[in-house]
């Protein structure tokens, strides 16, 4: 059995190959920056900065929209929600119970522009890093953190290791549910309590088995002289090259577009 | 004589664990009063020195874990002391600089893995070690082409076979230039290919690198290959000589629950026949000259032709009849693809078909990944073919009966005992039955016969399922199928990871079900041995096909293409297939696979008496 992990897509375009720190701090920039934006001429900027982005990373459409199916129903369930709810001064349509004002409406598409801006944006740096690299560029920007003790190192060993072992887990309940349903359970009953019943014996034989890949890990890490975080060196090391400098020149220069914007309040 | 440094030295050591009364309320502050007080070792003296290839051998929980778990401060003993190259390992501040030294392999592949690719993996060692990058590319460059997995520096570790995992974590330990690499039942969890693997690279390391190899096994074809052979029972060191020293003593290794090769054994029944045999074989290649020149020194001739011997041999065996009933199991044209239509897509297995008769003991051979798993799990609809069909006492299993046929045909998955959850042992065990609506004593009454086949005291059934040692939890696993009552039984490697005497009472009770109870037992395995002493006819799969299909003696005669496909025949069978080629004119049966046929067959051909005739 083979199973991937993350949405990672393999490829090798420049987003591919750009330093994680400097795409996480981007997307966090830019993230801050969809929040802020309020007129259309803004998301007009965004929206150039998003395509240029996506071409560059040579994602297919085919996957921008997977990343989208997920958000839909709350894309969906705001809009319908605010259109009736949102009180403005232009009547736009009045009949039956329902009014819907001018304003409802731009704010309305204002609201699932940033949400589809959002979703989209953070799906390309899901969509071009691999989780092993996302761990390494979250525990290098969370390092400064290390001055008030917060555990950086600890934290992103805790998720590579986590990430290491999804496989096997993911094998080892295929396993155990076959085991099982050889004993005679069944999972696709009709009746919802026997079904949540039947996972029980799925679930305690999965736990038992963490405990004890847990304990046989840290022995196997502890003989390997693991202790912490002090005094290691590191075999992965992040670089910022060309790429990145690009990248983030491009990006403040859309920044401060974006910014302007808002300040000049353009419509 | 230049004086040679001892790298691990063990004085008087012993190691005891406390079991806690259980009445404490700890809460109140009261400490827990031992009970009893096991020793998992006790008053151990043992010095390895540098440069030894050693194996520590036992039976399941005879101490030898705890063993190689002292020697790089894993563990630290009760009573005595352990030295490792001048430093104890009480020495609190040094255990760094020792486990640097003394680097561990486990049994587990899969749980000593850290990295997320091989090259991270082998580099995790050297990042603790603070080793700077440029040294510790060279290292891990060095430390992959040395084990020979060089070729996948990228591979993420799920995609690796159990064989190269532990070579990974072999290359881990090694970049971090260890003296000593102690192996703990490192092999245990591996196929014979996984485990031929392993012991190739283990030895270079020892010969040409001059590492120390600690060498935890209870396979004994493992420990002829070491130098010095280490025998632990209960706690104790029984015997520490060469292999060929320990398997002249067969009376001590099978006391301590192993057992010693197969040709070994044949020597030791001729000895115990009355004819003059050395005592000192271990191999077949050390056997070939030692029999020929004894058959060419004896002048009687045995008034049976090989044949004739051969058809004696058949009828004392039983000969198998393919029956159909209930238990008979048609597989017509089977096939299977994993994960169709996304790029992992893989072909399992490819127009299998074979004939399962009624009462049958069928064995399934064939190295790991060559689709036997996937079509045992066909047997009983938990996989259904892309083309295909698998019918059970002539009823193609689909549809809405697929349930109902489910429960006649008992399936064991590979190390079992990881599937039980509930608190008890009986409760357990009773699982496959809850849904029979039978009163409480009736439940009962059927757990305990289970329980009674699989040799599982009724004294425990009330327990835990975690006071159960490892051989225990297997039984329960495999009662908590047969409560089930099954009319065909399928076992997917169900002695794995045991030791000699453990896999012994399994295949027993095993035997027992199809010769008492008429059951049609599956048997899936690594172990040509075990196959060819056990089963009515063997399938041999390869590449998701089944390329041979017949009785022990028709398979195993075909030595040539056997190991062409990765797979062995027994040892006796190639002792008397280069036996037929030293001496073509007498005469000699090339099918022979057990010992006691090899016995059989030898002082036929000395004129003494023949058995079987």
């Amino acid at each position: 059995m083979t199973i991937s992990i993350g949405q990672y897509l393999p490829g090798n375009s420049v987003i591919h190959r750009a330093d994680p720190r400097a795409k996480l701090a981007l997307t966090i920039v830019y993230m801050i920056l969809v929040l802020l934006t309020h007129s259309f001429v803004g998301f007009g900027l965004i929206f150039l900065y998003l395509a240029g982005a996506l071409l560059a990373a040579q994602i297919r459409p085919k996957y921008i929209w997977n990343s989208m199916k997920p958000v839909l129903l709350i894309v969906i369930f705001t809009l319908v929600l605010n259109l009736f709810f949102y009180q403005g001064e232009t009547v736009l349509f009045d009949r039956w119970f329902v009014t819907i004002y001018l304003e409802s409406v731009i704010f309305c598409i204002r609201m699932c522009l940033r949400i589809i801006f959002l979703v989209v944006g953070v799906s390309i740096v899901t969509y071009t890093t691999t989780p092993v690299m996302l761990t390494d560029g979250i525990e290098a920007l969370l390092s400064p953190l290390k001055v008030i003790h917060f555990p950086v190192h600890e934290i992103a060993m805790m998720m590579s290791i986590a990430l290491r072992f999804i496989p096997t887990f993911a094998e080892e309940t295929d396993r155990i549910m076959k085991a099982q349903t050889a004993r005679g359970s069944d999972f696709d009953s009709k009746n919802l309590l026997e079904r949540i019943r039947s996972f029980v014996p799925i679930l305690i034989p999965l736990f038992i088995s963490a405990w004890r890949r847990a304990e046989e890990l840290a022995n196997a890490m502890n003989a390997r002289c693991y202790r912490g975080g002090e005094g290691r060196s590191r075999f992965r090391v992040l670089k910022l090259t060309r790429i990145d400098v690009v990248m983030i020149v491009v990006s403040a220069v859309f920044a401060a577009g974006v910014i302007v914007i808002r300040i000049l309040g353009v419509w | 004589m230049a004086e040679i440094i001892p790298q691990i030295a063990l004085d008087k050591v012993s190691y005891t664990y406390y079991e806690a009364e259980e009445d404490v309320d700890t809460r109140k502050g009261e400490m827990p009063v031992p009970k009893a007080v096991h020793y998992a070792l006790e008053g151990v003296d043992l010095t390895i020195r540098q440069g030894e290839f050693v194996a520590i051998v036992g039976r399941n929980g005879s101490g030898k874990s705890t063993m190689a778990r002292l020697m790089n401060a894993l563990l630290l003993p009760t009573e005595g002391t352990v030295v490792v190259e001048g430093i104890s390992t009480l020495d609190e501040e040094q255990i760094w600089e020792i486990r640097s030294r003394v680097g561990m392999v486990f049994q587990n592949p899969d749980n000593q893995i850290v990295g997320s690719s091989v090259e991270e993996d082998v580099a995790f060692g050297l990042e603790n070690l603070g080793v700077p990058r440029e040294e510790m590319l060279q290292r891990i460059d060095w430390a992959t082409k040395t084990v020979g997995i060089h070729d996948r520096m990228q591979a993420e570790p799920h995609t690796l076979s159990g064989g190269q995992k532990q070579r990974v974590a072999i290359a881990g330990i090694l970049a971090m230039k260890p003296n000593c690499i102690v192996l703990d039942e490192a092999t245990a969890m591996l196929d014979p290919v996984g485990r031929r693997e392993v012991m190739q690279v283990v030895r270079k390391l020892n010969r040409e690198n001059g590492i120390t190899i600690v060498h935890i096994t209870h396979h004994m074809d493992e420990v002829s290959l070491c130098d010095r052979a280490i025998l632990v029972d209960n706690g104790k060191m029984v015997a520490d000589c060469t292999p060929r020293g320990l398997f002249m003593r067969p009376e001590l290794v099978r006391q301590a629950g192993l057992e010693t090769p197969p040709v070994t054994r044949l020597f030791e029944q001729l000895r115990l026949a009355g004819i003059d045999v050395p005592e000192d074989i271990i191999t077949p290649e050390e056997a070939v000259p030692v029999l020929t020149a004894l058959l060419q020194q004896s002048a009687a001739f045995c008034k049976l032709s090989a044949e004739e011997r051969e058809a004696a041999r058949r009828r004392k065996h039983g000969a198998y009849i393919y029956k159909e009933g209930p238990g008979s199991l048609e597989i017509q044209h089977l096939s299977y693809t994993y994960g169709v239509g996304t790029p992992f897509e893989k072909q399992a297995i490819e127009d299998v078909s074979v004939s399962v008769g009624d009462g049958e003991f069928l064995g399934i051979i064939g190295h790991t990944g060559c689709g036997k798993s996937t079509l045992v799990q066909h047997l009983n609809g938990l996989l259904q073919g892309d083309q295909g069909t698998v019918f059970l006492g002539g009823n193609s299993m689909e549809g809405a009966r697929l349930k109902e046929m489910r429960r006649k045909v008992g399936l064991v998955f590979q190390y079992p005992e990881y599937q039980l959850f509930e608190s008890t042992v009986a409760k357990d065990i009773a699982f496959g039955i809850r849904g029979e609506k039978l009163s409480e004593e009736e439940t009962r009454k059927r757990v305990e016969e289970a329980a009674q086949i699989v040799g599982l005291s009724l004294d425990v059934l009330d327990n835990s399922i975690y006071d159960l040692s490892g051989g225990q939890k297997r039984r329960a696993a495999i009662a908590g199928v047969l409560v089930m009552k099954p009319g065909i039984l399928v076992l997917d490697e169900p002695a794995a990871g045991l030791d000699p005497a453990g896999r012994e009472d399994i295949l027993r009770f095993c035997t027992k079900l199809q010769k008492e109870q008429g059951i049609t037992v599956i048997l899936v395995s690594h172990s040509m041995e075990d196959v060819a002493r056990l089963c009515d006819r063997i399938l041999v799969m390869h590449e998701g096909r089944s390329v041979m299909l017949g009785t022990p003696e028709e398979i195993f005669e075909n030595e040539q293409y056997l190991t062409e496909i990765g797979l062995a025949v027994p040892q006796m069978t190639v002792l008397f297939h280069r036996l037929q080629e030293a001496l073509p004119d007498r005469n000699i049966s090339g099918k022979i696979y057990t010992v006691e046929d090899g016995v059989d067959e030898i002082l036929a051909l000395l004129g003494c008496g023949g058995g079987v005739a």
